[in-house]
């Protein structure tokens, strides 16, 4: 929970925003919190009907900054990780989660299926680059 | 008060081959980076790209009286006949 209490302002951002994808064939589900300050990772197993179980679970990433300018005359900077987002390749068992400002793209997970059941592993946290932009069309 | 968020990532999709990932920032940079090597590939702006029509803000009043709610109800349907009128002549 992140409160910033300035002069007359007071911006609550308790809530945050939750994505959830299903991972097809697996029977798992991610589950991405993010907050303004903090995002994780949860995986689940929901293949046994009736329970789930958490197979995995990733850090708390600190974010990047916000800033509160204020008229007169203060200027705050607060951490953010953003609203985040969470992507799955189903052919190469590949999951984009957790953006991290302007430092990291995205975590990248590999989803692998083994005899005890599915492993889920982080294989890197990707760049953000910053080349300018060339605004060519798409 | 202005509040500025630092550039953050917004939006996050994987092509159907899982090669390339593209990542939008809520300044509507989208950027396409290859999977296997982490390289940067190409971006654009989006945030330049159509047009705008229209913008809807919001107002928060406090009233001090039924009148002047009364009254901004009026500015209210003027706004929204003035909007109709303008939806009809696109």
């Amino acid at each position: 929970m992140l409160i910033l209490d300035s002069y007359l302002i007071n911006i609550s951002t308790a809530n945050g925003w939750t994505h959830v994808k299903e991972i097809a064939n697996t029977g798992l589900l991610v589950s991405v919190h993010h907050c303004w300050d903090t995002a994780n990772l949860e995986v689940f197993d929901v293949s046994d009907k009736g329970q789930g179980k958490k197979i995995y679970s990733f850090e708390k990433v600190s974010g990047g900054r916000i800033m509160i300018k204020i008229y007169f005359p203060s200027l705050s900077f607060l951490l953010v990780t953003g609203y985040g987002d969470v992507a799955y390749n189903p052919r190469r068992n590949i999951l984009g989660a957790i953006p991290n400002g302007v430092k990291i793209s995205h975590h990248l997970y590999n989803v692998a299926a083994s005899k005890t059941g599915n492993i889920v592993k982080l294989i890197r946290k990707s760049r953000w680059h910053f080349q300018q932009s060339i605004g060519g069309g798409i | 008060m202005d509040l500025h968020v630092e550039k953050h990532i917004t939006g996050l999709d994987f092509n159907p081959n899982g090669e390339i990932v593209a990542a939008i920032d809520n300044y509507g940079t989208c950027r396409i980076s290859d999977v296997n090597t982490d390289e940067y590939v190409f971006d654009v702006s989006m945030s330049d790209r159509g047009k705008e029509y229209f913008r809807i803000q919001c107002v928060f009043r406090c009233y001090s009286s039924m009148t002047n709610l009364f009254f901004d109800i009026n500015l209210l349907l003027v706004a929204l006949l003035e909007f109709l009128v303008f939806l009809s002549l696109l």
